[in-house]
């Protein structure tokens, strides 16, 4: 279902229309999923303000076209990107080989202003415009033993030319669980400030899970799979003392090798200040439920 | 005595120390100027530290090399060795200065960075190290501390020194 998750304000509020237009400017209320009117405490009222086009088109990790920040913008033009299938199976009612038209046929596609943490510490805010994934779940048909969901992206050695290199085992795969993968903050996005999805930031389709580190958000999603087991996630695999298959924004648990207490938004040139992470980046009010009870330093 | 050595050896007599002191500032303003003019990408500090990390480190491998370039190839750039040591210095502690000041710059952290992480650890300890190097490689110290202790510890860096220690 669209439009399941809404700021609490929309950007005519904080800035007169002249300017948000240019400013992209909104206001990210914690409330909202109905959580509008519970009564409960005050919604954090803070003003996010997108980082440029540029900005996010231009610092990607996207390690199938290369390891460093500008890689992805250099090399990602030589993907395909048109015809796009994404294989949907496993526990799934529909399963089948679909065409992005297709599924985009059936969605509803809207803009969602999110933060954007990377778990090497930098961050940015990124104004998507996607469908929610449950919504693509429920299209397919998922089956009521289904407890996981599995993600893979392209692999096509000849256009990525990252995908030489054996560091990682390719196909790069992430995973959800299928309560995660429902909820409304998860989006499948298809494009970026209202174009369609640049090759270097996951083209044509990508995940985008706000309150997770960077590498769960898999980009040019070619494989959905529904199962009734953990999937294996690439960095995970690699790294497991470092990389946990939850990878939930976390102030507290640092990574092995650097805190993750303090981040740095991209853009800011070079005497930009870190700010404060936030607890599930900021999403604590609507994703903290899904953790009810976990030991969040166990499961990090 | 080949031609190739004789070559170099040749050229290198021709170029004054001065120039490289003279490169790498010109180097270091230019890359702190290209982070503050957006020509590091978006996110400047951590593009800049690793830059001048990554350089201090080859000009040291570089400065290292030019002994044993002199005994096994004949090879001599004994003239640069200083200016390329200090050079060295001065970008690895423009890059201490950088992820002290623009990237961690709050106190309590920097301090803890350092006991926690290893190759932080290893970095400051290696910083430190250089700092007495750095400081005696003026001719007026090399003069004041006699030829042996000042060669003494010299040499130790650069892995002449047997055991090495200031004795």
């Amino acid at each position: 279902m669209a439009y399941r998750w809404k700021n609490e304000l929309t950007r005519a509020d904080v800035t007169p229309e002249a300017h948000w237009m240019s400013r992209r400017a909104v206001m990210a209320g914690a409330a909202g999923l109905g959580l509008i009117g519970a009564g409960g405490g005050a919604a954090r009222a803070e003003t996010l303000e997108p980082n440029s086009f540029e900005d996010l088109t231009s610092y990607n990790n996207f390690y199938e076209f290369g390891f460093d920040k500008g890689d992805p913008k250099r090399y990602a033009g030589a993907m395909t990107t048109s015809p796009w299938k994404i294989e949907i199976d496993g526990l799934v009612e529909r399963p089948g080989s679909y065409d992005l038209t297709e599924i985009l046929a059936a969605m509803t596609v809207e803009e969602r202003i999110y933060r954007f943490r990377c778990v090497e510490t930098w961050a940015a805010v990124v104004p998507w415009n996607g469908f929610e994934l449950a919504d693509l779940l429920n299209w397919a048909g998922v089956k009521p033993e289904a407890r996981y969901v599995g993600f893979e992206t392209l692999y096509r050695p000849k256009e990525m030319r990252g995908q030489s290199s054996r560091s990682i085992d390719w196909p790069y795969r992430e995973g959800l669980r299928l309560d995660e993968a429902m909820h409304p903050l998860t989006l499948m996005a298809t494009g970026l400030y209202g174009k369609p999805m640049p090759n270097q930031n996951g083209a044509p389709i990508r995940l985008v899970v706000p309150w997770k580190y960077g590498f769960k958000s898999i980009k040019s999603i070619v494989r959905i799979t529904l199962s009734d087991m953990q999937p294996e996630t690439t960095w995970n695999a690699l790294q497991p003392e470092e990389y946990g298959f939850y990878a939930n924004v976390n102030p507290e648990v640092s990574h092995p090798r650097w805190s993750q207490a303090r981040e740095r938004a991209i853009g800011g040139g070079l005497f930009a200040a870190k700010q404060k992470t936030l607890m599930f980046n900021g999403y604590e009010k609507e994703v903290a439920g899904l953790y009810e009870g976990m030991d969040l330093r166990a499961n990090y | 005595m080949n031609r190739v050595t004789q070559g170099i050896n040749a050229a290198a007599r021709r170029v004054p120390p001065w120039l490289i002191y003279a490169a790498g500032a010109a180097h270091i303003v230019w890359l702190i100027w290209l982070g503050q003019s957006g020509g590091l990408g978006p996110e400047p500090i951590n593009a800049l530290e690793r830059a001048l990390g990554e350089t201090g480190m080859k000009l040291l491998v570089l400065g290292l090399a030019i002994t044993p370039l002199m005994r096994g190839a004949r090879v001599n750039l004994v003239r640069f060795r200083r200016a390329i040591g200090l050079t060295a210095f001065a970008y690895v502690f423009m890059h201490l200065a950088v992820w002290v000041f623009l990237d961690v710059y709050i106190l309590a952290d920097i301090w803890a960075e350092i006991v926690k992480r290893p190759y932080i650890t290893v970095g400051m300890a290696g910083f430190v190290a250089l700092v007495p190097l750095a400081l005696t490689s003026n001719d007026w110290s090399l003069r004041r501390m006699g030829g042996g202790v000042a060669a003494a510890a010299q040499a130790d860096l650069s892995g002449r020194g047997a055991g090495g220690g200031i004795s």
